[in-house]
């Protein structure tokens, strides 16, 4: 269970996440949606440190996390619990796509060079892209790059994955694959996956729980039910309809 | 240090030396500005790509890209009168060294600066020259009155490096008999045997000058703060 | 004397003469960039992780390194040795000073400076990577240095080279100056040639070609390299 408690963040005056407080149970699929600069992604971040909040606590299970006065054993500890895909793949350049899925299991799990490539494999095909376990980023297109990312994150066997905005950087007709991905990912394995996008179908559609983020704050969260068909908020109202003509 | 070093006989030959500088300055202030337009012609010639004078300037190019200053220095210093003086014009001796001197720095940098502008001028998005001819501009009004004036300003800091290198290079000239701050520091020491005080003497005083030509690349670049898609060329990281 | 202005079987045995000389230059060029890149690198951790005193010192090199010409850095080197021996030896210069080869002196003097001016490439290259490397790594589990060391620090030398590259062909044209502190490379042997024939236009001419010769053929190794690096490319920041 990922809980987070007050979390507080500024950029210099500019205050981004103002108190924010949610829980994530596991095995569920949470969807963040919101305007630009809500602070979902800055939020996102800061579970796994990237961009430490100022003030607030993380609880992931047993762990226990005063930000402000957060230990480097602590913010390890958190990364490797977690794993993240990111919006622009961030693939390891330098390394193939299997290459890529092993990375973590080598160094960070610790685990020997046979089972991490057994491991590896079986995601590589997961995400459907077993026949191109010798590519290197620089050779995949932007779809293909962003399943493997998928793939890296799930083969560390994390407790929760953190999608930021997945397929905002992909071309229209690569989104699909992506999202597919996703909902397989979290059907089969039941993974706990925090999700910022703005694919509001997948939302619909996959997600366990929805949290609408505005201006720093929660303005309004429950079941994709609740939230998208009949939001309680005026400005979850008036965000949704920008939506109403396309998936909703 | 004693007698193996004097910080005393460094000083007092600082100000001797200084009083050369002006030699380089020269050398350097003529040969660049004369570069810059030779420079600019021959980018403006191969951006055209016109035929046969642009494989001609390539080949020149390439030429002084692959060898060095020196080699230069010492083919137009020494080969170029022995040329002049076999075509039949006797008194070569009445035309001084740093003509030809001159010469060989406009030759050597007007090759890299014809590479910076084309670069930059390449840089410009090709929607500019477009724009240009929608409203009825001939070619040369275009890159006259936008493109030039915009590749100018993209190529600053670049040229800026340059003009510093070119600066550097004027520390051999003395080989080929001109009387500056390096023939000075090398005279003095034949007598002296202080040849490191002297030589360390002319390092600050480079150095000195490259900071004030840096200094002046960045008041000429940051007065002219670009705006529109074309981008800044930042300071290059290796010699050229 | 001379029956026509260029002769051109006088400059094919110019430059078959200082063909003999190429390995002298070759030694001086490789030696000095694979001193200089050690020294580079160096640097240019120092002045990146603000090592205490190490990294004041690595951006004063880097700044006046690359405003310094290179006869004055081989100068110096070649003047202040002997300078330094007779402090440390208290006014004996033992005999083996003289056996010590100039070659030496300009090896160090050209390693100088190289190495700020690779400082400089490294510094860009590392800059260069792409932010969000680090954090993929980062995100993955790993502490900050396995991520560099094998993600961020691969990725650097990649773009490293077609710099390095630049900074050997010019490296190669500044073995030139070593003849000025009495090196007997490709410079000093054309100087050496032409001091007895007179035939200053065939052999700098020669000399121009070879020069010229071996730099292309440099550059179109780097070339090959960078393409055959590029897989390895992520995308810009």
């Amino acid at each position: 269970m990922l809980a987070l408690k007050d979390i507080y963040k500024s950029f210099g005056t500019h205050e981004v996440l103002k108190g924010i407080s949610c829980t994530i149970p596991t095995g569920s699929v949470t969807v963040i949606i919101g305007p630009s600069g809500s602070g979902k992604t800055t939020l996102l971040r800061g579970i796994n440190f990237l961009e430490p909040a100022d003030k607030g606590t993380i609880i992931l299970d047993d762990l226990k996390v005063n930000v402000e006065k957060a230990v480097s054993e602590e913010i390890h500890r958190l990364r490797q619990e977690t794993a993240m895909v990111f919006q622009s793949y961030n693939l390891f350049a330098n390394k193939t796509a299997l290459e890529n899925i092993t990375e973590g299991l080598l160094i960070v799990k610790k685990m020997d060079k046979r089972q991490a490539l057994e491991k590896a494999r079986y995601y590589l095909n997961k995400v459907g892209l077993a026949d191109r376990e010798k590519a290197y980023p620089s050779q995949l297109s932007g779809g293909q790059q962003q399943r493997i990312g998928i793939a890296r994150a799930l083969a560390l066997d994390p407790k929760v994955v953190l999608f930021d905005e997945p397929t905002s950087a992909l071309d229209p007709e690569l989104v699909g694959e992506v999202l597919d991905t996703m909902k397989k990912a979290a059907e089969e394995e039941h993974r706990t996956m925090l999700v910022v996008t703005h694919e509001m179908a997948f939302a619909r559609d996959v997600a366990d729980h929805v949290i609408f983020m505005e201006g720093g704050y929660i303005v309004e969260e429950g079941s994709p039910k609740e939230v998208l068909y009949s939001p309680r908020e005026q400005r979850t109202k008036q965000f949704l309809a920008r939506f109403r003509s396309t998936a909703l | 240090m004693g007698n193996y070093f004097s910080p005393e006989y460094m000083a007092a030959s600082f100000p001797v030396l200084l009083s050369y500088v002006g030699v380089s300055v020269f050398l350097t202030v003529i040969s660049q500005s004369l570069a810059l337009v030779l420079g600019s012609c021959i980018a403006l010639v191969r951006v055209q790509r016109l035929r046969w004078i642009s494989n001609l300037f390539a080949a020149y190019i390439s030429f002084i890209r692959g060898t060095p200053f020196l080699v230069q220095l010492y083919l137009i210093c020494f080969g170029l009168p022995r040329i002049i003086k076999a075509l039949g014009a006797e008194d070569i001796r009445a035309l001084p060294v740093v003509a030809f001197v001159v010469l060989v720095m406009v030759l050597h940098s007007a090759a890299y600066m014809s590479e910076i502008m084309r670069g930059s001028l390449e840089s410009i998005d090709k929607g500019q020259l477009e724009a240009c001819y929608s409203i009825g501009m001939t070619t040369a009004e275009a890159y006259r009155r936008i493109l030039l004036p915009q590749a100018f300003r993209i190529a600053v800091p670049s040229l800026g490096n340059e003009v510093i290198s070119a600066l550097k290079s004027t520390s051999l000239v003395f080989n080929v008999g001109i009387v500056d701050m390096m023939s000075k520091a090398e005279l003095m020491g034949s007598y002296s045997y202080r040849s490191l005080e002297l030589y360390l003497d002319a390092g600050i005083i480079y150095v000195l000058l490259c900071f004030i030509l840096h200094g002046l690349t960045e008041l000429i670049s940051n007065r002219h703060r670009l705006s529109g898609n074309a981008e800044l060329v930042s300071e290059p990281a290796t010699e050229r | 004397m001379e029956d026509s202005i260029v002769d051109l079987t006088y400059a094919l045995e110019a430059f078959r003469y200082l063909l003999g000389f190429v390995p002298v230059t070759l030694a001086l060029a490789v030696g000095s960039m694979f001193l200089g890149s050690l020294l580079g690198l160096a640097v240019m951790f120092v002045r990146w992780r603000n090592v205490p005193i190490l990294g004041k010192l690595g951006t004063g090199y880097v700044v006046i390194g690359r405003a310094l010409p290179t006869l004055i850095i081989l100068y110096v080197v070649f003047f202040a040795f002997p300078v330094f021996l007779l402090y440390v030896n208290d006014g004996q210069v033992s005999e083996r000073f003289n056996a010590i080869p100039p070659f030496l002196f300009a090896l160090v003097g050209l390693t100088l400076h190289s190495g700020a001016y690779l400082a400089e490439v490294f510094r860009t290259a590392v800059q260069s990577v792409n932010k969000g490397q680090m954090e993929a790594a980062l995100a993955c589990g790993m502490t900050w240095s396995q991520g560099f060391r094998r993600i961020v620090l691969p990725q650097a030398a990649v773009l490293a080279v077609p710099l390095m590259g630049n900074q050997f062909l010019s490296l190669i044209k500044n073995t030139s100056i070593a003849f000025m502190i009495t090196v007997l490379e490709m410079f000093g042997a054309a100087n050496y040639l032409s001091s007895i024939s007179e035939r200053y236009i065939e052999i700098y001419l020669a000399l121009a070609a070879l020069y010229w010769l071996v730099g292309m053929f440099f550059e179109t190794l780097f070339r090959k390299l960078e393409v055959r690096l590029a897989v390895y490319k992520g995308s810009k920041v």
